[in-house]
């Protein structure tokens, strides 16, 4: 579905008539339906919205999104009519401890582990230099043993699994950050990962953290109108401030949304370094992001044995999570890549 | 929820008449291909509500609005000759 977003300050968003109006200095600019879009997207300081236009978003059920100057969601508005699923929920705590709970815990790990061994053979496959092409080749290969390190963990106690799980995937992604230094083109500056918390000062990892924000959000969506709790996850420890299963979810997506997003449009900038202003994206900068972050989410997949738009696989995995929760499949079958 | 395309033909003299059809096709996210022409995705439910809407608002003035119901590959089958109206945008909006 699609989005609204507004990045730039100084707009003012009403409703009229049942219509999303958006005006600027006084001159209307954009009218359209909330039928037409799923979610708004606040990523600018400066915004005005009116009350009546509120009420609009949470009567046509939009949700609209304010995300920090570092592209991490901040506050989410939502029709207060939820989705009463009681009974999911209550499987869903109640698997946590159990069996099934360190099954799911094994399932979200692999998959991004996959993922990323995915992402590094095929730059090794389509690398001419051949040095660098063996090296890439050779770190998936190491990223693959570790899938089936994680696959094949055994045990009943989830707390002991989590750790094990938690050790592997964390020498997974070192091995895999390795790797994608060395996919990026020569001339970018990359100093390893570090997280929003670290304060990167490179353009990738703003990139990089950017992005994830954007699709933190568009997994927690997901999530709630799956009906599971968010914040009751297998992977990640259970946390108020933090929604555990939307994390879990992110997992299998990370790789194949953001990080192909990044690396193509990274290749694409003939300065990297000019999209910055300080720690933050630029305004022209963080447009052409999300453009390209939502042109990655409409491109068809084959999943499942299905071909799909990645934003649909988005939408159903949490579907296909609560169906195996609740009892109606055997197994649970996170997203990876070929 | 399934949505099928639905396209909003309609003939009407009177201007105020006219302009409030126009709206009420726009309140519900259709796009204007032509003068008096809407299209865009609705839900059965959504195209009842629309109908409903429309046959309030004509009332017992003259003309008549005509509501079509296409699957995809009807629609595929459309033709486009001279300049597209305002199509239906797929993409995200940007501002």
């Amino acid at each position: 579905m699609k989005r609204l977003i507004i990045n730039e300050p100084g707009l003012f968003l009403r409703a009229k008539s049942d219509m999303i109006v958006i005006e600027k200095k006084g001159e209307k600019i954009l009218e359209t339906s909330p039928l037409n879009i799923s979610q708004v997207f606040i990523l600018t300081r400066g915004a005005v919205l009116s009350s009546a236009l509120l009420k609009l978003l949470a009567k046509y059920r939009v949700d609209l999104i304010l995300y920090s100057s570092f592209g991490h969601p901040i506050a989410k508005l939502t029709s207060s009519k939820g989705s009463g699923s009681v009974k999911l929920r209550k499987m869903q705590y109640k698997i946590q401890n159990e069996k099934v709970g360190a099954y799911l815990t094994k399932r979200f790990a692999w998959a991004k582990v996959v993922n990323q061994k995915v992402i590094l053979r095929e730059a090794g496959k389509n690398r001419k230099d051949r040095i660098l092409s063996e090296k890439l080749l050779e770190l998936s290969r190491l990223t693959s043993s570790i899938a089936d390190m994680i696959a094949n963990l055994e045990g009943d106690d989830i707390e002991m699994i989590r750790e094990k799980v938690v050790r592997l995937e964390a020498e997974a992604a070192e091995v895999y950050w390795q790797g994608f230094k060395l996919i990026l083109p020569e001339d970018v500056q990359f100093p390893g990962r570090r997280k929003r918390f670290d304060s990167p000062t490179d353009p990738v990892n703003i990139m990089l953290n950017f992005c994830y924000g954007l699709l933190a959000s568009e997994v927690w969506l997901a999530v709630e109108s799956s009906g599971l709790d968010p914040y009751a996850g297998f992977l990640h420890i259970d946390s108020p401030r933090r929604p555990a299963l939307v994390m879990d979810i992110l997992e299998e997506f990370r790789q194949p949304v953001v990080d192909r997003t990044v690396l193509r449009l990274i290749s694409s900038f003939k300065d990297p370094q000019s999209i910055l202003e300080g720690r933050l994206l630029k305004r022209e900068a963080r447009f052409q992001i999300v453009k390209a972050f939502s042109e990655r989410l409409s491109e068809n997949l084959t999943f499942a044995g299905r071909s799909l738009p990645l934003s649909s696989h988005i939408f159903l995995q949490p579907k296909r999570l609560a169906e195996f929760i609740i009892g109606r499949s055997s197994n649970y079958l996170p997203f990876t890549l070929r | 929820m399934q949505t099928m395309q639905t396209l909003v033909v309609y003939d009407i003299s009177d201007d105020r008449v006219r302009f409030m059809i126009s709206r009420v096709c726009k309140r519900f996210g259709l796009a204007r291909i032509q003068r008096s022409t809407f299209l865009g995705y609705l839900t059965s439910m959504q195209r009842k509500e629309l109908t409903a809407a429309l046959r309030r608002i004509i009332g017992d003035s003259d003309g008549n609005i005509q509501v079509f119901v296409l699957c995809r590959a009807d629609l595929a089958l459309r033709e486009v000759i001279g300049k597209p109206f305002e199509e239906y945008a797929k993409e995200d909006l940007l501002v």
